[in-house]
């Protein structure tokens, strides 16, 4: 009989890394001993396997971003976070007008949704305050109330930007949104300080476009 | 919008200033990363601050990321580095990384178990944690291969990128650590596995 494969073979062999697997799995075949250490091996592999993994922190990406921007003293991100947010949010000016609406009653009106329209080209993407028109905000509902009016929006956006719930929360509002949610996350006066700036902010910036 | 499938597009973009870019490889890692530092540490808190410290520092070095490996490798050759250096400086401050027990602590457990949870998933269950203790009591040298192998799925050329070390010596590691493990949960469970 010939001499007994080396138990490092056999565990490479498991991983389709052996450097003769036509000779290992041969070698199996015929003879118990290997046999039973490459089961040993194979179960404890199955066992490892099987481990389940983490369920991640939903705000896992938010929290890496944020402590990115903290970091940053400038140059690569070329606005803080909050004009990134802010602008796709402020695209269309009734849009901002609907949403100032939307905070104080949101606890009544728990089936109002906001959805963003991711914009169609990825310029949009990438510089979503140079091509802001492009994003379009659909509202489950309409409303025409005047936000109040609200001076020195940068300032008191970098504020905002000290608020611990809604640094976690910016770029989950930048992607895929549930704005819901996410005002429904901070207390009150901020989601509404922050809907009444972010019109404020939008209608400064759409008449610097202009 | 056509998300990139490749990662280093993402990498490019991210380089760019697009931080949609980044946070889509963060979304795409995120848990193998959290999962893998999990594994090393033990601790789940701890693996998630360590899992979210590597992408920062990727962010960091986004500049000097060079497309000759595979962006993963570089991430998690990052979050090995990390783990590392946090198991070392837990035991030089004289803790144990996790709450780990000994062998005896564990031994009274896994009898108690048995005796109140004989069927099949409770076993199940038990071998389970007792796989989680014993990775805990292997060297980290030995851990880092087997998690990477075991529980990432990598081939051997792409764990000897990110431990920086011969393949060779991956698939010796690799068997040394199978064999330990083995070894421990005979110790730890009485079951010859
Ligand atoms: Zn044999």
């Amino acid at each position: 009989m010939n001499e007994h494969i080396q138990p490092e073979e056999i565990s490479a062999y498991l991983d389709g890394e052996a450097s003769n697997p036509g000779a290992v799995q041969k070698h199996l075949q015929t003879c118990m001993v290997c046999a039973r250490v490459h089961m040993q091996i194979a179960k404890l592999s199955a066992h490892l396997g099987a481990l389940s993994g983490p369920e991640v922190s939903h705000d896992f990406a938010a929290r890496v971003l944020a402590s990115i921007d903290a970091a940053t003293p400038s140059g690569r991100i070329a606005k803080a976070w909050w004009v990134r947010v802010a602008v796709p949010l402020a695209a269309a000016a009734g849009v901002l007008l609907a949403l100032s609406t939307l905070v104080p009653v949101r606890v009544d009106a728990p089936e109002l949704r906001i959805i963003a329209e991711v914009p169609a080209d990825d310029q949009a993407i990438k510089t979503p305050y140079a091509k802001a028109a492009d994003t379009t905000w659909l509202f489950a509902d309409d409303a025409e109330v005047q936000p109040e009016p609200v001076a020195e929006s940068e300032k008191v956006l970098m504020a905002l930007a000290d608020v611990h719930i809604f640094d976690h929360e910016a770029y989950r509002l930048e992607g895929d949104v549930d704005m819901q949610s996410a005002l429904g996350k901070m207390d009150e006066s901020t989601a509404e300080t922050l809907v009444v700036l972010l019109s404020d902010y939008a209608k400064e910036e759409v008449k610097a476009a202009w | 919008m056509n998300a990139p499938n490749d990662d280093w597009e993402l990498v490019f973009r991210a380089r760019d200033g697009n931080m949609a870019a980044f946070a889509e490889l963060v979304r795409r890692y995120e848990r193998p990363i959290t999962h893998f530092c999990q594994r090393m540490l033990g601790s789940r808190q701890d693996a998630e601050d360590i899992a979210q410290d590597s992408f920062v520092r990727v962010f960091r070095y986004l500049d000097r990321l060079q497309p000759s490996a595979k962006f993963s490798t570089l991430l998690f050759g990052i979050a090995r580095n990390l783990t590392l250096n946090f198991i070392r400086d837990s035991s030089r401050r004289g803790r144990g990384v996790t709450q780990s027990l000994t062998t005896e602590e564990f031994q009274e457990i896994a009898v108690e178990d048995d005796l109140l949870r004989p069927d099949r998933k409770a076993r199940l269950n038990e071998i389970e944690a007792m796989i989680e203790q014993g990775l805990q009591l292997l060297s980290p040298d030995h851990r880092e291969v087997l998690v990477l192998r075991e529980i990432q799925g990598l081939d051997y050329n792409t764990i000897a990128d990110i431990v920086k070390c011969r393949k060779g010596t991956v698939k010796s590691r690799i068997a040394r650590a199978r064999e330990q493990l083995r070894q421990h949960m005979e110790q730890l469970g009485g079951e010859s596995l």
